[in-house]
């Protein structure tokens, strides 16, 4: 069970994603919380607000034993996108504001229910159960956008899996 | 057996992180609570709990004539130390809980930090967990911590303050999924049964290891307070515990003593 090593960006940003849709809840459901497009063709097609999740990086290794494969420390990088009509940059400011909250909190972000496909499909999983550890997140920082009635920044989580 | 093996990676929870590390503690002398354990507090701004490996007071070769140079080394009296890091504004909160002082005007206003006997201060579990703060991997046992003396510096800039200790009964780690529990009885006299709780787990075989007297308990102690006991002494025989009562079969306790024991259960 978990995160496969052999799918490991996959899974860890399906994971990621999932989670941070579950913890998304009303009032702030209208956050739409997508996949990143890594070419952004498509984000003029989403309804602001959204938090869009990019694929995870490798950093670095962890965890390593002698004798032995290790483990890897990656980052990920998540975005969120608002505009005038969406609260601007009040709402954006709630956003990393609770997932600010979210990640740092290491009983919360390990043990919110999600349901993910991955390998197979799972239901009320965790992080945790999936092997994925929150090491950390960073503060958010502003993305220039073309449209000026637009705002967006990004943070980085880092993870080992 | 291939000299060309390669080993999968660690497991996930091979990490272990200092501050997913739970401290709870209890005073070794609380107040009975009789049938009702004694409620383990948690201890909140600590930075680290360090214990050094021990020192003996006694250690010795022994040699035979016609032995050669095969030797039986012997040691005595162990020691451990340690020290108890916390936040610099926090360090007498953390020495007055302790000690079991109420640290207000109202209460004690001052502290010594000349420590004024060797008697047991408090038992600390040091519950380490895994990085989702919750998942238990095992739990450090610091039996019968005595504080120290202290000097507390004032640098400028910042650190942490130190609260040091001494024991002379080893920290024994307990594996994940264990507890301890913490009985104190006021002794009702011609009663040789008390009302424990939980089940006790079988923790060490004492007869293969010093300093244990009880396959099931760390330790069980009476004091006998028409004789001046200070604190309690540790018994070594003429007692056992079994699911939900402790026992004696020698030496029942009288009307004026306490009497103490320290086991673990499954969580």
């Amino acid at each position: 069970m978990g995160v496969r090593q052999i799918e490991i960006i996959e899974d860890i940003q399906q994971c990621t994603r999932a989670v941070i849709d579950a913890v998304v809840t009303a009032p702030f459901s209208r956050w739409k919380i997508v996949l990143a497009d890594l070419e952004g063709k498509q984000y003029g097609e989403f309804t602001k607000p959204f938090v869009y999740i990019h694929p995870p990086r490798y950093d670095s290794p962890i965890l390593e034993c002698q004798g032995s494969l290790s483990r890897g420390v990656y980052l990920i990088d998540f975005g969120a996108w608002c505009d005038r009509k969406s609260g601007f940059a009040g709402e954006l400011n709630s956003i990393n504001g609770r997932m600010l909250n979210f990640f740092r909190d290491p009983q919360a972000v390990h043990t919110q229910a999600f349901n993910v496909v991955t390998s197979e499909s799972y239901t009320d999983t965790t992080l945790h159960v999936q092997g994925i550890t929150i090491l950390g997140i960073t503060g958010a920082k502003p993305i220039l956008t073309e449209d000026k009635t637009e705002i967006r920044t990004e943070a980085t989580i880092t993870l080992m899996a | 057996m291939a000299l060309t093996d390669q080993l999968g990676p660690p497991a996930s929870n091979s990490l272990l992180v200092g501050r997913y590390t739970l401290h709870k503690f209890v005073r070794c002398e609380a107040s009975a609570g009789d049938a009702t354990a004694i409620v383990w507090a948690n201890l909140t701004n600590i930075v680290s709990i360090t214990v050094d490996k021990p020192s003996w007071d006694y250690e010795a070769d022994g040699y035979q004539q016609g032995g050669g140079d095969d030797k039986l080394h012997v040691r005595r009296g162990p020691k451990w130390t340690g020290k108890i890091e916390c936040h610099a504004g926090k360090v007498f909160d953390v020495l007055a809980l302790l000690k079991g002082l109420t640290w207000t005007t109202a209460g004690t206003v001052g502290i010594s930090l000349r420590q004024e006997n060797d008697y047991p201060d408090v038992i600390i579990q040091s519950i380490a967990r895994e990085g989702d703060n919750s998942t238990h991997v095992f739990s450090r046992v610091l039996q019968d911590l005595i504080i120290d003396d202290m000097g507390v510096d004032s640098p400028m800039d910042y650190a942490d303050r130190e609260i040091p200790f001494h024991t002379y009964h080893e920290p024994i780690p307990i594996c994940g999924g264990s507890q301890l529990v913490y009985h104190i009885w006021d002794a009702t006299a011609g009663t040789p049964t008390y009302t424990s709780t939980g089940t006790p787990l079988t923790i060490i075989t004492s007869a293969s290891h010093d300093d244990w007297s009880f396959d099931n308990m760390i330790f069980c102690k009476l004091k006998d307070n028409s004789a001046g006991d200070a604190v309690g002494k540790r018994l070594t025989t003429g007692v056992s515990l079994a699911g939900g009562t402790l026992t004696f079969t020698t030496g029942t306790p009288a009307a004026s003593d306490t009497v103490y024991a320290l086991y673990v259960v499954a969580v």
